[in-house]
């Protein structure tokens, strides 16, 4: 007998929003695991380390005793358990190290957007000019490559029709980008990849960021 | 007087001198706004815009802010020939920027003088022109149209942490010359022919529409693409 | 003096400056270090356990309450502190759900806190869904003997938290003002006949800058911590970034440039008070 998938998790986590997000879309159920992040700092006592994950870092996922850290390897890991049409995490060659790329520069975004962000709204001591300058070049690299490859009619990161992991894992941090002081003016085609995804069937959204709602 | 390429429409003998008319600014490729559907921010000598379109396809150009409480337009959405706030939901009617509808108050008729700030907005050879002066868009001088040769492809929007004014003075120190009607510079990057139509977006942020004769895929487009860049990298560097 | 406003509704008034737990642990030379109105504090208590202030070299006069830190920038407070008698009422809860930076005037975090119409827009399916967009009629009156706004009879259709289809009901709700940046809603608590109270304090970094301290005071036996954070939270964090995207990031007070309606009763009692007292902090002039 399974028991549920869990999540350890946090309403106000891009990182999380990200499982969140997948789960809901390959429709499978979770069981949340509130962890006071903020301002309990709970991902960091003892108990966390010790039972859940020693980087002191969310999210974390329990599936039936497969334990699993990192939002773009747990991203990877149910794409490629629940998604039958592979269209998430697809198996060509090519699109698969695209995919690869592009989850690398989450990480990147992760360190410069999502740490500006937590400076901003919940006071974390860090080098706030030079993560905005770090969240503003990454943030260039794919503004640059979304203007590029739309005149080949490409709308996501992997040069695939539909969007995969990629997007997802890069989207939650450039769209709460504002919170971090980094504005989005500059990057056009950023901002439209933003609105396109936002308004993807089934997007659910976090605090933050609006899904497309009814009139 | 800059001599003039082959190509370049001879349009400026009939048309009124550049400081005559309101300014018509490229704020938007037009195929990025798609009726009904999405909302741009857009920008113009620092106003902030919120571009959309009607379910008609007629554009909008508005001032990126609810008369209500001054949120920004573009965090709300379309709902066919509305615009509709996040925040409490009041709707405005393309066209007029009438507000039409207060779901606080389902029953009442929205106050008459609540209106969105609504400025000309024009479809022209493939891009969108705001004009913040007037509101008549019949005021929209023809050669507009001429902007971009049909048959044209665009390659992207390019932009610079720079000043419109570098800009401009950066083109044309690369052989590009402007139509001053439509503020269109016509020249080449790396031998590919190209016109790089400049919006003056904020201080120290200009945007640049670039369209070129090269087919998208070919040589030649990628070649503009890594031209553009080394342009702006030029620019932004540049004392 | 040396902060960034002259205006006396903040100088003479008692600021928020924190949790009372940012005191765990300091001294004097290793203080807890909070911005307030442009300037930076240090905090810290004493070998009596008594909190103290120092902006540079000059002592502030500091104080304790509901678990906060409150601090009087001219050491002439104008009044005491507002009271709050559900903080230590029996069978209560208190958490500090988290101070959280928003960037814009604290005027309008208040003026947002005190509104209902937005409820099915910015928090959809948690404190209101379309259709249900309707704002009836409430009352706001000012208590003569504290100068408080109290807005009462004041009522919302809320969806059931659990439901798949269309359901939910009327939540009522009541709202006081205590201070321009301090305010308090009540709603129907778990405990039935009893309300519980959501509190908000606003700590002025400047202008254009808060730190958002809300504190539940409820009566709940059955949610943890983590869970009454979360969902805190999660309210606050969907109206960030209506309010980081005022295109004027300070309150108009006058003028015409932002047109109120019926259901803003409670705003426009507030934005007057704000102008009977003189307030200039965190405003606009007119154009």
């Amino acid at each position: 007998m399974t028991t549920m998938l869990k999540l350890y998790d946090y309403p106000l986590s891009g990182n999380c929003f990200k499982v969140r997000q997948l789960l809901a879309w390959l429709g499978v159920a979770y069981e949340a695991v509130p962890v006071d992040f903020y301002p309990g700092r709970e991902h960091k006592s003892a108990a966390f380390l010790a039972n859940v994950n020693p980087l002191g870092q969310l999210p974390v996922i329990d599936d039936d005793g497969f334990v699993l850290r990192d939002a773009q390897a747990i991203l990877v890991y149910l794409a490629s358990r629940h998604d039958a049409q592979h269209r998430w995490y697809p198996d060509d060659a090519k699109l698969r190290g695209q995919v690869a790329m592009w989850l690398a520069a989450a990480d990147e975004i992760t360190r410069t957007a999502s740490a500006a962000r937590l400076h901003d709204a919940l006071g974390y001591h860090l080098d706030i000019d030079a993560c905005r300058s770090g969240a503003r070049a990454v943030f260039r690299v794919l503004d640059d490559h979304l203007a590029e490859q739309a005149s080949a009619g490409l709308r996501w990161l992997a040069a695939a029709p539909e969007p995969t992991i990629a997007d997802l894992a890069c989207f939650p941090y450039v769209a709460l980008a504002g919170e971090g002081g980094i504005s989005l003016d500059e990057f056009p085609a950023l901002r439209n990849w933003v609105w396109d995804f936002r308004h993807l069937p089934g997007f659910i959204g976090m605090s933050g960021i609006f899904p497309a709602g009814p009139a | 007087m800059v001599a003039r390429r082959p190509w370049e429409i001879h349009t400026m003998n009939t048309d009124p001198a550049p400081y005559d008319m309101p300014r018509w600014h490229p704020v938007a490729r037009s195929a990025d706004l798609r009726p009904g559907a999405n909302i741009v921010a857009g920008f113009a000598e620092g106003q902030e815009l919120a571009l959309w379109r009607s379910a008609d396809g007629t554009a909008q150009a508005w001032d990126n802010r609810c008369p209500h409480r001054s949120v920004r337009f573009t965090l709300g959405q379309v709902v066919e020939d509305r615009l509709a706030c996040a925040y409490h939901g009041w709707q405005y009617a393309a066209g007029s920027g009438q507000c039409v509808s207060i779901p606080a108050h389902p029953a009442m008729q929205a106050p008459r003088n609540v209106c969105a700030k609504v400025f000309g907005a024009v479809d022209a050879a493939g891009m969108l022109w705001v004009n913040l002066v007037a509101q008549d868009t019949s005021a929209a001088p023809p050669s507009l149209a001429d902007a971009v040769p049909a048959g044209w492809h665009f390659c992207r929007t390019l932009t610079l942490r720079a000043d419109a004014q570098k800009v401009r003075d950066a083109l044309a120190q690369h052989g590009f010359a402007t139509d001053a009607a439509a503020g269109a510079f016509r020249g080449a990057l790396e031998e590919v022919r190209t016109i790089a139509l400049v919006l003056d977006a904020q201080p120290q942020l200009t945007f640049v529409h670039l369209w070129t004769e090269a087919s998208p895929g070919s040589d030649a487009m990628k070649t503009l693409r890594a031209a553009a860049r080394n342009l702006r990298s030029a620019i932004e560097t540049q004392g | 003096m040396p902060f960034a406003t002259d205006d006396s509704n903040m100088l003479d008034d008692w600021l928020v400056a924190g949790p009372a737990t940012s005191l765990a642990g300091t001294s004097e030379q290793q203080p807890h270090v909070t911005r307030l109105l442009g300037e930076t504090l240090a905090l810290w208590t004493d070998a009596h356990g008594t909190p103290q202030c120092r902006l540079g070299t000059q002592p502030l006069v500091v104080q304790s309450r509901y678990g906060y830190l409150w601090v009087c920038p001219s050491g002439h407070p104008a009044r005491p502190l507002f009271a709050f008698p559900e903080y230590t009422e029996p069978g209560r809860r208190t958490v500090d759900c988290g101070g959280i930076g928003v960037a814009v005037s604290g005027l309008r975090v208040i003026e947002n806190f005190l509104d209902m119409a937005h409820f099915p827009f910015v928090h959809t399916d948690y404190l209101g869904k379309v259709p249900h967009t309707e704002v009836a009629p409430y009352k706001v009156d000012i208590d003569p003997a504290t100068n408080e706004i109290w807005a009462t009879d004041c009522r919302f259709w809320q969806p059931r938290a659990s439901a798949a289809h269309d359901s939910g009901a009327d939540v009522l709700y009541k709202y006081r003002v205590m201070q321009p940046l301090s305010a308090m809603l009540y709603k129907s608590s778990a405990r039935p006949g009893a309300q519980d109270a959501i509190a908000l304090f606003l700590q002025p970094i400047d202008d254009e800058h808060v730190i958002a301290h809300t504190m539940l005071a409820c009566f709940d036996e059955v949610s943890t911590d983590a869970e009454l954070i979360a969902f805190q939270q999660t309210i606050f964090g969907q109206d960030k970034p209506i309010l980081e995207n005022h295109a004027f990031k300070r309150m108009p007070l006058e003028g015409r440039a932002e047109t109120p309606t019926r259901g803003d009763t409670s705003s426009v009692t507030y934005r007057r008070w704000l102008r009977e007292r003189g307030m200039r902090f965190g405003t606009r002039a007119a154009a």
